[in-house]
């Protein structure tokens, strides 16, 4: 198990954000996690990357209790995570943008600019590197968005709503490019909406309703479950077939540490 | 110790913060509308000072008669400022809101000081010098007006923004822009009567504070710095709050500088301001995200 | 497909690393040419009074330069900057004139305390921004200047300090300015290349990336309160290195200017006019403005204190609306635009974080 939280819980005052939640990761599972807006999915998030202590419960990662520790540590342990409006770094070039990622392991700038380039060729960004963050369209974004926590070198990612705001090919693309990415060994949990990229990529799902976890299982499992029809799915998705994902293609290692 | 000298130091205290919680008014109204902070707000203060002054050096009216005349000279100068400057800095990087009004104010001190040199002008009626007493107890005159002052225009300023139109269209502006655009409200004018409405109120304050003070190029640096101290304490955007905030920082004036040291007062309010900040920034009436929430 | 275009970035790099190997050599070309200039002009330029406007430039030039580390890399922009060049003043003219330290180890001293103090601010507002930050660094500020003015008995209070003339190495006092005109060259260099080291190293990356977004920079592995902290002190330590060689320079300290807020503002003024964000920048805005004061003040006599400085707000109003990058990098913008050529444009561009 790499990521592991034990009765977590977060509150805010008299608002229980998230109680209760216990998740167990490998380092080889893609996760989707879903549920209502509201449900406590992105504080989960943030809780367990550090941007807030949690009121209750632990956080486990690759053996080491996490809580307390502030994100950049996180991030340097191996887990990152994307936020659901992307933040680019709006002055800087898109390299610049991964050079940021990349540089957490070290100030060997050849090595950092080496993963960098690696990284954004990993989101198709390469032939933009050059270009300002700014004013990218939201496709780009997330992609940048993406890259970035790529060139930290992660060994499990938390994206969050990384498919937001995509049209249907950009999905495709997208969902292809996680799918390389988690068959190169990250591992992946990601907060999601577009229902047709979570049935297809994921193996698995987690379910959040005000907080709780209400479901966990296969997509087939967890989209026939009543639970989750009532709380989220609705009918639409008890009987359909949404996975359409490309094939991954196989694209180089990374380059070597 | 005496009780006479320690109610003569609190009723000092107020009436100084009477004095602050004046000049703060325009400051946080500026702020919880349009979230630019004025670091050339002493500056203002200053101008309205000097313009009382040499009104009654031409004309020989009492400044607490000229006063609206030196609102409405504010006013329509707060208005041109907001145009040429101003508008340009709302939604700027921090360095242009920041440095914009910090330039503003070094050249309005630099004009004042080319204008009229740096010597100390005082005003010198029977009114500028007149002291009540009772009890024992000694009460400044421009003093107390200048406190009266302030509670009346705050009072006047929720009227204002509660009952009247341009009121109202300045809280629906505070509260979601976008809406108030679509009910067909103009930022721009909204804030260019924020802002102009913002330097009449300092434009009162300086007309009130002419025959209590000095006046020079720099008076404006302490009282601006006070008005920040002020406005933060009290929550920004706020106008309660820069009414209490004004009191307490009057009273933590008075009485630091009687029980600590008279030439340290500022320091014991510059290390308030600082814990504010750093413990409570919304202030003691701003709400949590005072920066989101605005006017109130 | 993919490998194609891969192979004409490639080639397209290669071109570029060629154009940029030339690019570096004129650069270094310029770099020499500079420094020969910086030797050669202050013994050419005999006059006293033309030297001191150098000296004045070269200190302005690092003091702004050193702002600029904390101001425009890191995106905090203070106005207690004064604070640390009346620490680094005060300890090591007090020092000298109370305990006959030698300023030079006096300087050194001045730089602990200021770092220490660095640290402590940068503590204290920690979870400021923006205009939050700048008037809490001016509050600070002030609270220096108060208790500089406060401590009579030790600093001379309002009265200032006058530190006593005895030409000599040890107690860093100098009859020729010729000397003074180039330590100060020494100081803006020391600044100039810290600068130029920052920008190509982590801490310039991280400090960029906390200065545009600083959850996202967590997110990404910068630890932003380190990055806050050293650049900060550095920025403290450099600023109050400055002070103590100007209180050997100027033999006499008052808090009415080495502490005060017009200071501090100047610091940051110099900054933005030239560009911050940019090496050159601190430099560029002192070396245009500088003289200004000093040739107003020939010119015009007592009014002209007014009009520099109101020439000087002028300047910072036009800049930050018209040209909020700055000269330099303003000018440099349009030089890049009128002799570029395109293709340099779509090759990445390392280094984007710095203008």
């Amino acid at each position: 198990m790499l990521l592991e939280t034990n009765r977590l819980t977060m509150r805010f005052g008299g608002l229980v954000a998230v109680r209760d939640i216990e998740l167990r990761i490998g380092e080889d599972e893609l996760v989707g996690l879903i549920g209502p807006n509201g449900a406590g999915k992105t504080t989960l998030f943030n809780v367990i990357t550090g941007y807030y202590a949690p009121s209750e419960g632990r956080v486990v990662f690759d053996g080491q209790e996490l809580t307390g520790w502030k994100p950049h540590r996180i991030t340097r342990l191996g887990l990152c995570r994307t936020f659901q409006l992307t933040r680019p770094f709006g002055h800087l070039s898109l390299l610049d943008n991964a050079m940021v990622g990349a540089l957490c392991h070290g100030k060997d700038m050849k090595k950092a600019r080496a993963v960098s380039e690696w990284a954004l060729d990993q989101v198709g960004l390469h032939e933009r590197a050059g270009d300002l963050a700014q004013g990218l369209p939201v496709g780009l974004r997330k992609k940048l968005e993406l890259a970035r926590a790529l060139a930290t070198k992660p060994r499990m990612l938390l994206l969050d709503e990384v498919m937001g705001g995509l049209s249907m090919p950009e999905v495709q693309e997208m969902s292809a490019t996680i799918a390389r990415i988690h068959s190169s060994g990250i591992g992946v949990v990601m907060i999601e909406h577009v229902m047709s990229a979570v049935m297809c990529l994921c193996q698995r799902v987690v379910v959040l309703h005000h907080g709780e976890q209400i479901s966990s299982g296969t997509p087939d499992e967890i989209r026939r479950d009543r639970r989750v029809i009532e709380a989220y799915l609705g009918e639409t998705y008890a009987n359909r077939d949404e996975c359409q994902a490309t094939e991954p293609e196989a694209s180089g290692p990374p380059p070597v540490h | 110790m005496d009780s006479t000298l320690f109610i003569q130091l609190v009723i000092s205290g107020l009436l100084i913060g009477g004095v602050y919680a004046l000049i703060s008014i325009g400051l946080t109204l500026i702020f919880g509308v349009m979230r630019i902070v004025n670091f050339a707000h002493g500056e203002f203060l200053m101008f309205a000072m000097f313009a009382a002054y040499w009104i009654l050096e031409f004309t020989g009216l009492s400044t607490y008669v000229t006063a609206p005349l030196v609102a409405l000279l504010l006013f329509v100068f707060g208005a041109v400022i907001y145009v040429l400057i101003i508008k340009r800095t709302v939604g700027s990087p921090m360095v242009v809101q920041i440095f914009a009004t910090v330039g503003l104010g070094l050249i309005m001190q630099n004009v004042a000081l080319v204008l009229w040199s740096g010597d100390f002008r005082t005003i010198r009626t029977p009114e500028a010098s007149a002291v009540l007493k009772f009890a024992g107890i000694q009460v400044s005159y421009p003093l107390l007006i200048a406190s009266v002052a302030a509670i009346m225009i705050a009072l006047a300023l929720f009227a204002f923004v509660a009952w009247t139109y341009p009121g109202k269209a300045i809280r629906a502006t505070v509260q979601d822009r976008t809406a108030a655009q679509l009910m067909g409200i103009d930022i721009n004018k909204v804030y260019l009567m924020t802002f102009a409405l913002g330097s009449a109120l300092v434009g009162i304050a300086g007309a009130l504070l002419a025959p209590a003070y000095p006046i020079f190029p720099s008076v404006g640096t302490n009282f601006g710095l006070a008005s920040f101290v002020v406005v933060v304490l009290g929550g920004m955007g706020s106008m309660t709050g820069a009414l209490l905030g004004g009191l307490l920082i009057g009273l933590v004036e008075t009485l630091s500088g009687f029980f600590i040291d008279a030439a340290l007062k500022q320091a014991v309010y510059f290390v308030v301001f600082i814990m504010v900040l750093v413990f409570r920034p919304t202030g003691l009436l701003g709400q949590r995200g005072a920066e989101e929430v605005g006017l109130k | 497909m993919k490998d194609q275009v891969r192979e004409t970035t490639a080639s397209q790099a290669g071109s570029a690393r060629a154009k940029n190997r030339a690019g570096a050599l004129l650069r270094g070309n310029w770099g020499w040419i500079a420094l020969a200039a910086l030797i050669i002009v202050p013994i050419v330029v005999d006059h006293p009074y033309y030297r001191e406007i150098l000296a004045l430039i070269f200190l302005w030039s690092a003091m702004a330069g050193a702002w600029n580390i904390v101001g425009g890399y890191a995106g905090k922009f203070s106005l207690g900057h004064a604070a640390f060049f009346g620490v680094g003043a005060y300890t090591s003219g007090l020092l000298y004139v109370r305990l006959g330290v030698t300023p030079w180890l006096g300087m050194i001293a001045g730089m602990a305390l200021a770092v220490l103090l660095a640290l402590f601010i940068g503590i204290v507002t920690l979870r400021l921004k923006g205009k939050f930050f700048a008037l809490c660094t001016i509050a600070f500020g002030q609270l220096i200047e108060i208790m500089a003015i406060y401590l009579r008995s030790t600093t001379g209070g309002s009265e200032g300090l006058l530190i006593p003339f005895k030409p000599g190495f040890w107690t860093l006092t100098f009859s020729s300015k010729l000397v003074w005109v180039y330590i100060f060259c020494a100081l803006m260099l020391l600044v100039y290349f810290i600068s130029r080291w920052l920008e190509r190293s982590a801490l310039g990356y991280q400090l960029s990336a906390l200065r545009e977004d600083e959850d996202a920079a967590e997110a990404l592995g910068v630890n932003t309160l380190r990055a806050k902290l050293v650049s900060i002190s550095l920025s403290a330590a450099l600023t109050a290195m400055g002070g103590s060689l100007f209180g050997q320079y100027f033999l006499w300290l008052e808090p009415g200017f080495v502490t005060s807020l017009d200071l501090s503002t100047q610091f940051a003024l110099f900054a933005i006019i030239g560009g911050m964000g940019t090496a050159i920048g601190p430099i560029l805005g002192a070396t245009l403005i500088t003289p200004l004061q000093i040739f107003l003040r020939a010119a015009l006599g007592t009014a002209a204190s007014g009009i520099s400085m109101l020439v000087y707000g002028v300047l910072l109003v036009v800049v930050v609306l018209f040209m909020p990058k700055g000269i330099s990098v303003e000018v440099g913008g349009w030089i890049r635009k009128l002799s570029s050529r395109s293709n340099s444009a779509s090759v990445a561009r390392e280094g984007s974080h710095v203008a």
